[in-house]
């Protein structure tokens, strides 16, 4: 970090990157006295390298290619694009298969949320810089976090055929599904897994978080029977309610001047949307499973979090259910008859959405009759989530503007964080620019 | 068991080069034993549980020339963290070797092999001082 005068009385301080976010973008304050004057979140995102790349390839290539997008969520761009691809051809997958999809979820949004919550969120709230110096305090809880996450990577290695960048998933279904035996291998670690978390509660519950409880207009998938990963309307909690083709008419990328990055806003008069863990749990806390309630009980929580620091209880909650739903998917396994249902192209347009660790993840795709990509549109829930970022930031730095900079800093970082963007997806190094007249 | 780890984006060009590296690698040489990692520290601290002898082969940016080979005993001299930049995770490599200290669990030989990127922009080509060196990484990861 670097302070430079501009003028005698005003102050740029430069950070080189925000700790602790996947990949890069810059925040930008200028505070004149004790008014915010002006905040920019900028994310870099680089030109649609992966839509333009998938113009002229077959469509069963789609969800390996925009798997690549993203380390961390490389399971959100598969199920995206096989969903698109086949709503376009006129395919469900169901039964059994549809069930591994869900368990190939439950690995992601583990070793995401563990990564997330324990690693990167949690020092924010114990008092530490990082989770290197969280670690020599609470090596317990560090080690628990790696395990958790070592726990993800395993289901998504045995579904996907590797940890990262799947290859084992394909239009229709899988190339190879697991034997039985396979699956079982998972439970005691799965068992495990839900003590760990339930033992994790009391100091999760403890934490003191800032207080801020803005009125979000909440948007997730819906599903009437399940907590959403793969299907479900896409619907909000001032009334959106459609299904995932009518995405477009709901919100639209747009550029900003500040940005390189395309972030969406709402053409329906509400919003900013706000997407992720505390939309889902919102819009789906019904459709819990029991040990995920009890969960949310001990972490004192209600229905619905409005609080966004709090996100990390709610990505504990997330994490309870996915073992719950794991168990119970591996528990009703019989292993299907064929690894995947045909698909056929025909010329067309298609849509998929599912619920990435931070969001919805959007995927539109246009194809000829012989399945060659005309157009592809890729939306990461960080693109979405821009705008909510910056509306929150504005409420934490208003009453916080006599902070010192380097404390004013942290408060930023820690409000980025409760989103997890997973800026990698769309940018580079971070910078925060505190400019103050 | 020595294990080769390649860490990387393979589509944003020189941070690919670790991946380029141990897939030819694995490519001349089957019998041995490679790992590749998207920049996941978490990832890395995994593979200390597989060996304690680790080769890891990343893209390095703002060090030096584009191409110039860093060789890091990371035992000896904890990398900083901006040093291996291709991780856009910031718990990346270098907050695993800190990590793992912590936690005591440090392999016996960690060896980093980075190599000065010129272009992070999204393509998967290596830039020619990149793709130079990365094969002189090869020839001499294959003479071990």
């Amino acid at each position: 970090m670097s302070t430079s005068p501009d003028t005698p009385t005003t102050r740029t301080i430069k950070v080189d990157s925000l700790a602790r976010v996947e990949g890069e973008g810059a925040l930008y304050l200028k505070l004149d006295g004790e008014t915010v004057q002006d905040l920019k979140f900028r994310i870099f995102e680089p030109p649609r390298f992966f839509e333009a790349f998938l113009q002229g390839r077959d469509f069963r290539e789609a969800p390996d290619i925009t798997s690549r997008i993203c380390g961390i969520c490389p399971v959100a761009y598969l199920m995206s694009a096989c969903h698109a691809m086949e709503s376009l051809c006129g395919v469900s997958v169901g039964g059994q298969l549809r069930a591994l999809r869900r368990l190939l979820y439950c690995g992601e949004w583990l070793e995401s949320h563990a990564l997330h919550g324990f690693m990167l969120h949690l020092p924010d709230f114990l008092g530490y810089p990082d989770a290197v110096t969280m670690a020599a305090d609470h090596r317990e809880l560090v080690e628990r976090a790696l395990r958790l996450k070592k726990l993800g990577n395993r289901i998504m290695t045995l579904l996907g055929g590797r940890e990262i960048h799947p290859v084992n998933i394909r239009v229709g279904g899988f190339y190879r599904v697991p034997t039985r035996t396979e699956l079982e291998a998972l439970c005691p670690e799965l068992e495990w897994a839900l003590e760990a978390l339930m033992a994790t509660a009391p100091v999760l519950a403890g934490l003191e978080f800032p207080e801020m409880e803005p009125d979000y207009e909440f948007m997730a998938l819906w599903h009437p029977d399940e907590y959403p990963f793969n299907e479900g309307r896409l619907r909000s909690s001032k009334g959106v309610d459609v299904s995932i083709d009518q995405y477009d008419r709901v919100l639209m990328e747009e550029h900003v001047a500040h940005s390189n990055a395309l972030r969406s806003r709402m053409l329906t008069g509400h919003g900013p949307a706000h997407m992720g863990p505390l939309a889902r749990y919102a819009l789906n806390y019904p459709r819990l499973g029991p040990q995920a309630k009890a969960a949310a009980g001990a972490l004192g929580l209600g229905e619905v979090c409005r609080n966004p620091f709090r996100s990390l209880l709610v990505r504990a909650v997330e994490m309870v259910f996915s073992c719950e739903e794991a168990l119970a998917i591996i528990d009703a396994y019989e292993p299907p008859d064929a690894p995947a249902v045909p698909v056929e192209p025909r010329a067309g347009t298609g849509f998929g959405a599912t619920e990435a660790p931070r969001g919805v993840c959007y995927h539109r795709y246009t194809i000829d009759a012989e399945g060659i990509i005309q157009d592809a549109k890729i939306v990461a829930p960080t693109s979405v989530n821009q705008r909510v970022i910056e509306a929150d930031l504005w409420q934490v730095v208003q009453p916080r503007v006599n902070l010192p900079d380097e404390e004013l800093r942290l408060i930023c970082e820690q409000a980025i964080r409760n989103y997890d963007p997973c800026i990698s997806c769309a940018t580079h190094f971070l910078d925060l620019t505190v400019e103050r007249v | 068991m020595r294990l080769l780890v390649g860490v990387g984006n393979p589509d944003q060009r020189d941070d690919g080069v670790g991946l380029w590296v141990v897939r030819e690698v694995a490519r001349q040489r089957p019998d041995l034993a490679v790992r590749e990692l998207r920049g996941d520290g978490a990832g890395l601290l995994s593979l200390f549980e597989e060996s304690d002898d680790l080769i890891v082969v990343d893209a390095v940016r703002g060090q030096s020339e584009p191409g110039r080979i860093v060789r890091l005993d990371a035992l000896r001299e904890p990398p900083p963290s901006r040093f291996l930049r291709c991780t856009g995770h910031t718990f990346g490599i270098a907050e695993a070797v800190a990590m793992a200290g912590v936690l005591d669990r440090l392999p016996r030989r960690l060896l980093i092999l980075g190599v000065e990127g010129e272009d992070f922009s999204w393509g998967q080509d290596l830039r020619p001082a990149v793709a130079a060196s990365a094969a002189e990484l090869v020839a001499e990861l294959l003479a071990l």
